[in-house]
């Protein structure tokens, strides 16, 4: 990994791990009404206290990751807090994919409701999911190296 | 048996079967006595302008008004039979306990006012004066309820222009006296032809009928109100299933929307999902893009 490299991640993840942590301040605020929206983002469910307890981890672990970014015990603190991400935003869209299928009274989803199964709002972390995957980028360029 | 208290027993439970009797010798449709109270719902008010004021009138409004129009019935009814004021204060109380006027007949009205008024006028509001109503139902929820969305009921609030009600039961019969004695002449056989209303824009001579749909109405709904509503021969049983039914109805115009309700209503065709065609395409892209690298990266 370059320096270019090291100084776009120390960026991009201190970025990403300030969104992640301030979704989480998010969550942890939802709780108390039991539900939050905001534009297409929703918070909801029974494991709203839980996501929010993850995604303030995600936070940190990205926060602290970022000083000597390259160091491979830094860029695993970035690693496990993308697979956290993946995680719960994995569990979402599964969650999505299992209801999209069946219809309310038949057993197959038309095609108008199965499409509707994935609109929006999405949860914090469905939004973090794709800014995340860049983590891939730098453990594909430590196995290189190595 | 002893002799001598036979006659004081007799007088009292004849005392009691009489003032029993005496409260409920006319029905009144107002209310269920022992009803639930409605479920969590929300109805948009009918807005109209009364002589260029804007005038917004809620269900609960309507509600209120049949409820006062009801008790006002009831309290004349008891002073025909001579009771004190006294008296009479503590039987409209008991009866009209957490009466909220909201029936079916009501909720009913008020719908299908709701509908007339938005298929007849669109987005505009209309001008109480422009509005006429012609009810099948002779009925004082539907009648109370429309007389207080045209102004013609007594004793409506700040009425400055009327609108017009004609009330033509299905067999053709003009009623032109709408005070509930008269009403009640007519409430023996309705089955479901009598849900049904026209909405009229005085100005243009547009027209909007609204009829009831089948189903909306339990199986039997019709014969069981004949027997505890005006035969007076249902068993306690056959009251509590009128009860439950008369419940079902209310809150199904309280809640159900105007496809379910009404005839002729289409049900709104949901737009395209465009963002879950997005997200899904996304999803798919993605998952292909991660087989294609995981092949490649199996194939170095």
């Amino acid at each position: 990994m370059n320096e270019t490299e090291e100084n776009f991640g120390s960026i991009y993840f201190a970025v990403l791990g300030a969104v992640a942590l301030a979704f989480g301040v998010a969550e942890l605020i939802a709780t108390v009404p039991g539900e939050a929206s905001w534009g297409i983002m929703e918070m909801s469910g029974i494991f709203l206290p839980w996501r929010a307890i993850i995604l303030l981890s995600v936070g940190f672990f990205y926060l602290s990751s970022v000083k000597n970014f390259a160091e491979v015990h830094q860029l695993a603190k970035a690693v496990m807090a993308s697979i956290m991400i993946w995680i719960v935003a994995g569990i979402a869209i599964w969650a999505r994919i299992a209801g999209s299928i069946p219809g309310e009274e038949t057993w197959f989803n038309s095609l108008e409701g199965f499409l509707a199964s994935y609109a929006p709002p999405y949860c914090p972390e469905m939004f973090l999911l794709p800014f995340s995957l860049v983590i891939v980028y730098y453990v594909l360029k430590e196995k290189e190296e190595k | 048996m002893e002799s001598g208290k036979l006659p004081l027993k007799a007088v009292v439970i004849a005392a009691l079967v009489l003032l029993a009797l005496s409260t409920a010798v006319i029905s009144v449709d107002a209310h269920m006595p022992g009803a639930k109270a409605p479920p969590e719902f929300e109805l948009s008010p009918i807005v109209i302008t009364d002589d260029g004021t804007e005038v917004e009138i809620t269900i609960e409004d309507v509600g209120n008004y049949h409820n006062g129009r009801m008790a006002e019935f009831k309290t004349n009814m008891l002073k025909k039979q001579n009771k004190t004021d006294a008296e009479i204060g503590k039987i409209i109380e008991k009866e009209f306990a957490g009466a909220t006027g909201i029936c079916p007949c009501s909720s009913c009205a008020f719908r299908a006012a709701l509908l007339g008024i938005s298929e007849l006028w669109g987005d505009e509001i209309p001008e109480r004066a422009d509005i006429k109503f012609i009810s099948r139902r002779p009925t004082p929820g539907v009648t109370q309820c429309l007389q207080y969305i045209t102004g013609t009921g007594p004793k409506v609030p700040d009425v400055k222009s009327k609108g017009e009600l004609q009330m033509i039961l299905p067999d053709g019969t003009e009623v032109t006296d709408l005070s509930v004695p008269s009403l009640k002449k007519y409430m023996v056989d309705m089955d479901l032809s009598t849900w049904n209303f026209v909405i009229i824009r005085k100005s243009t001579g547009d027209e909007f009928e609204v009829q009831v749909k089948e189903g909306v109405h339990p199986e039997g709904f019709f014969e069981l109100r004949k027997k505890v509503k005006v035969d007076k021969m249902a068993t306690p049983e056959e009251i509590d299933e009128f009860r439950v039914q008369w419940e079902a109805v209310r809150d199904a115009f309280l809640t159900q929307p105007d496809w379910e309700l009404f005839e002729g209503v289409e049900e709104p065709e949901e737009p395209f999902p465009v963002g879950g065609a997005i997200f899904f395409s996304i999803l798919v892209t993605g998952v292909g893009l991660l087989l294609v690298l995981s092949f490649r990266g199996k194939a170095r």
